[in-house]
This record gives structure tokens, sequence and C-alpha cells, in this order.
């Protein structure tokens, strides 16, 4: 009975440990690696999953001395919430005013770095649905993939600038991802549904999908980091270098994407289990500059925080000191 | 007893609160319960608040009604025509083993991202164990009363309502509670993970923009009404019995 109860005590003793443990701890090193945990959001996309298979494949994690897990999520408040919880130490691609919402309400994370700058999103209809261009999707429901997400606030603002010109807003839907927008279109759960290059062009150029709406179309969204990197304080004040190693590598990848686009996209199609050819998967550098993918310099962050207070995402604007104190940048590669 | 247990739970949550204040919990995971009653209280008087809050009542009616209506129904006809009963019974409790919420994706094309698609699988979650438990509470009614019974001529009207229902009803109110505790979890998980409706979209919302406070004072609400729907289908037992 005695060995029983103390078998019990010291179980309920590490699972306590455990569960108090400060994010980044947990991951045990293997072979002098250390541990990263990095939440990525709809992974199959090229701005979320790429860099993360290229790192695998190419083995920069490795050789900069990371084991990286990955968790991934429906993007936004997902991604963060995979960092508040600890699941994640890094979460990537996450939205703005995602990150500013949580951090308000006193999220215990950090901006680390810019992602993807500008509005990369497409919106997709049916042909028989009538619908051409952006002014007929005022009062339709549209699809998004995550509250919080670039998806979410690109509906928000091309349903504000709808509004501004008179018509009816549009009805936001949280559908998820590229794929479960084009399912819900075609079952009639929404009119339209987003998209990243290249997800849909194909079919959009047989004529089996029309484009209605583009994000270069919604405010001035061209220089601002519409995607952010964050990270969990516990894991930053822990492992400082274990962050600043990740950008790095993040980094690198994309420069080795950009100067090896075969090889990327037979990488993207093999690990993301893609069925659309690479020459179709090359087609998303005709819509992508080197420059939008930079994890630095982080541009527009009161365009962030102006988008967080006008669609719910944060009460007022930051002070100077909480944005000193969220978006920090301190651990950025130093070139 | 009532007092004992009021008083425990405000020992609890006093006991929570003092937790929170000296951030032995963490407050942005659990808020104070002060504010989160305040949160109630004021959800009462709140316009958008009672209107999602109707949506999911609402969605709650009206699915445990069919649920209600048609498995009474159909435990009925099953008990009535044995053959019937038998073929069928075994597939039913089948069924009500079953994962049957993961055909919602199924549901949303047939009836649209709606409502209407959360009621319908909320009914047709709920109705299996009505039917169940309907054809076990008529199947064993004591044949002794109904001889009784029908040695004193008594109509088959009132064999049914004098004798049948009230041996039957506690056995057929346990699938009813069962149902409605179904129906509950249908609507607010779906309304969740949709994100339409009431108060489960509500509580995913605040969960997504980290309120904690809303979250926890919409769960409390979901508590609440859950309890008010038990209270109230004890009630009917009890009508249904005299």
């Amino acid at each position: 009975m005695r060995k029983t109860l103390t078998t019990m005590t010291a179980l309920a003793t590490s699972l306590t440990v455990a569960a108090c443990s400060p994010p980044g701890s947990s991951g045990s090193e293997e072979e002098g690696l250390t541990q990263v945990n990095i939440a990525f959001s709809n992974p199959t996309i090229f701005t979320t999953g790429l860099p993360y298979y290229v790192a695998t494949d190419q083995g920069f994690y490795e050789d900069a001395g990371l084991q990286v897990e990955a968790t991934f999520t429906g993007g936004g408040a997902e991604t963060v919430q995979a960092v508040v919880s600890g699941s994640a130490d890094i979460g990537t691609e996450t939205s703005g005013a995602a990150a500013i919402g949580a951090y308000v309400e006193g999220a215990p994370i950090k901006i680390v770095s810019a992602s993807t700058t500008g509005l990369d999103l497409q919106w997709f209809a049916l042909p028989e649905s009538g619908l051409t261009d952006r002014s007929d999707l005022a009062g339709r429901r549209m699809g998004y993939s995550a509250t919080g997400s670039s998806s979410h606030i690109g509906v928000l603002a091309l349903s504000e600038l709808l509004e501004s010109e008179g018509l009816p807003p549009i009805q936001a839907e949280a559908i998820g991802g590229p794929p479960d927008n084009l399912t819900a279109v075609q079952t009639g759960q929404i009119d339209a549904g987003w998209t990243q290059p290249p997800f849909f062009l194909e079919e959009v150029a047989n004529g089996e999908l029309v484009l209605v709406a583009d994000g270069a179309e919604i405010g001035d969204y061209a220089d601002v980091a519409m995607r952010v990197n964050i990270a969990n304080i516990s894991f930053l004040e822990e492992d400082p270098d274990a962050a600043r190693t990740f950008l790095e590598v993040q980094q690198q990848s994309w420069d080795w994407i950009f100067d090896n686009p075969e090889e990327a996209v037979k990488i993207w199609q093999e690990s993301a289990d893609l069925e659309l050819t690479e020459e179709v998967l090359l087609t998303t550098f005709d819509y992508y500059e080197r420059e939008e993918l930079r994890i630095a310099p982080l541009d527009g962050q009161d365009v962030l925080i102006a988008d967080a207070v006008e669609f719910g995402f944060a009460e007022e604007p930051l002070t100077d000191e909480q944005v000193s104190e969220l978006f920090d940048l301190s651990y950025l590669p130093e070139d | 007893m009532w007092i004992v247990r009021i008083v425990m739970i405000a020992i609890f949550l006093a006991l929570v609160e003092v937790a929170v204040r000296t951030e032995i919990l963490n407050p942005f995971f659990v808020p104070e319960p002060s504010s989160v009653l305040a949160g109630m209280a004021s959800s009462v008087t709140d316009g958008d608040f009672l209107g999602m809050v109707a949506i999911t009542l609402g969605a709650v009616l009206l699915a445990f009604a069919i649920a209600g209506i048609a498995g009474v129904l159909l435990g009925f006809v099953l008990w009535r025509i044995r053959p019937l009963g038998d073929a069928y019974e075994p597939l039913v409790a089948a069924l009500f083993s079953s994962p049957i919420v993961l055909l919602y994706p199924i549901f949303l094309v047939i009836f649209g991202r709606n409502s209407a698609a959360i009621i319908a699988l909320a009914a047709l979650f709920a109705v299996l164990p009505t039917i169940l438990f309907t054809k076990q509470a008529l199947s064993a009614v004591n044949r002794t009363l109904l001889n009784v019974g029908r040695s004193l001529s008594m109509s088959s009207w009132n064999l049914f309502r004098h004798i049948m229902l009230p041996a039957a009803a506690p056995t057929i109110f346990t699938g009813l509670r069962i149902a409605l505790t179904y129906v509950l979890i249908v609507v607010v998980a779906m309304e969740y993970i949709l994100q339409i409706g009431g108060l489960g979209r509500l509580v995913a919302e605040s969960a997504l923009l980290f309120r904690a406070t809303d979250l926890y004072v919409s769960v409390g609400l979901i508590v609440v009404i859950s309890a008010a729907f038990i209270w109230l289908i004890n009630q009917l037992e009890r009508l249904a019995q005299r």
C-alpha cells in the first residue's frame, strides 16, 4: 500500500512539475540540439509551410543546432493560443491584430519579427454565382481561416470598404484553409472563399472558379507586415539564442527558396503532399517578391494597432510603452 | 440542503478569488469569480448577449422537441410492433454508441451553414436514447398491472393514460434527460466549432480573443441554462406521474 502511495505521489509530482515547467524547458536536447517548438499555421501554404519544409529538408535547423518540433494550427488566434499555452515557443505567420489583441488581454507574448508584408489574399467564387468584382460581395457570406487571422482581417477590411461605399457589410464565416473554403463554396455554405497563390489558380484559368477580389484592392497594406512571428516571453527569457537562431534560419530558408525556386517547389510538393504540378507551384513566385517575405524590418506597426482597435481585437490604441514591450525586434539577426 | 450547496459553492469561489488576486492562479487564464458574476449580472440586460442566448435556447428547445416527440413515437412503434422492435432496437443501440456528431460536415451541406444544421444534428443524436428508453420503458410495464386494468374493463386510452404512462414515465424521462443533455452538448459544441449561432459562438470568440471573463460568463450561463432545463424536465416528470 505504502509503495503504491509512494509511486502515485511520485507520478503526481512529476506530472505537476511537467505542467508547471515554463515553455521551452520541456524539450529534450538530442545530440546537442536545442529543441524549439514552433506553431505553423495552414502548413500547405507557401508563406507558412515552405520555409519549415525547406529548412528541414536542407538540414538548416540541425546545422544551426536546433531540433524543431512543429505544431500545425488553423492560423490567427489559434497560433497565438499555441504560444500562450506553451505548446509552442514561437508562432509563425500569425496576424498582428491577433497578437495585439492577445497582448492587451495579458498574454505573455512578444512580436519578434515580420513574416509577410502586404496582403497576399484572393477571394474566389463559382462562375454561376454571378459575382465578378468586390462590390458584388456586399451582403454575401465570405470565408476566412480563423478568428484574428490575416484572412479574417482582410474580410473585415473589405466589409468596411464596402460599407464606406454605402453597400451592405459582408457576413464573415470562420471556415478554415483554402481547401475548406473551396468545399464550402462548392456546397453553397458560403458565397466566396479565400485563397493564396497558387491554390485554385488552375481552376480560375479553366473557368471553374472566378476571382472576385484581391488583397491589393483593400486599403493600403502593401507596406504593412500583415503577418508576424511571435514568441512566448518565458521562452525568450530562458533561451534568447534559440529564438535568434530560429529567425536566422527562417531568413536563410527564404533566401534559399528564392535562390532555388525549382528545388523549393519539389520539396513543397512532396512535404505538403500537394497534387498541384511543379509548373503550377512555380507560378507562386510570380506573386511574391523576396522583400515581402523578409523578417525585417517590421513595417506598418501603426496600421496593425489601428486595425486591432478598428476590428475589435483591442479596445484602445497601445501606449508607447506597450508598443515597445510588444514589438521586440532585438532577436533579429544583426545584419 | 440548498444552504449547504450554496455555502460550499461560495467557499470554493472565495478560494478561487483569493488565489487569483494573489496570482497563485494566473488571471490571464482564470478571471476573478467576482468579475465573472458581475459580468453575468450585467449580461442579463445586454441586448446582444440576450440575442445570443435566445438563439441557443431556440436551437435547444427545437432540437429537444423534435427528438422528444419523434423518439417517444418511434419507441412506441417499436414496442407496439414487436418484429419491428426486434429488428431495429439493436440498430438504434448501435447508432447511439456511434460518434454521429462527426457527420456535421454532411449536415452543413444538406442544411447550409446555419442553425438548422445544428438543430438537425442535435435532434438526430438525441432521438436515439429517447427511442431506446421509451421502448424499454413500455416493455417493462408490469403485466399484472395491465391485467388488473383490463379486469376493470378500462378502455385502451385509460389503460395507457392511467397505468402504462405512469409506470413507464420514470424510464422515458430518463431517456429524455439524456436526450436533453445531448442536445445541449451538441448545440453548444457545434456553435463553438462552426462559430455560428449563440452562446457556443460567444465562447469560441471569447477564447480566440483571450477574453477570459467573457468566456467564463458564457460558460457560467450555459451551466445555468442546463440546470434550468434539467429542473424543468424533472417537473414535467412529476406531472406525468400524477
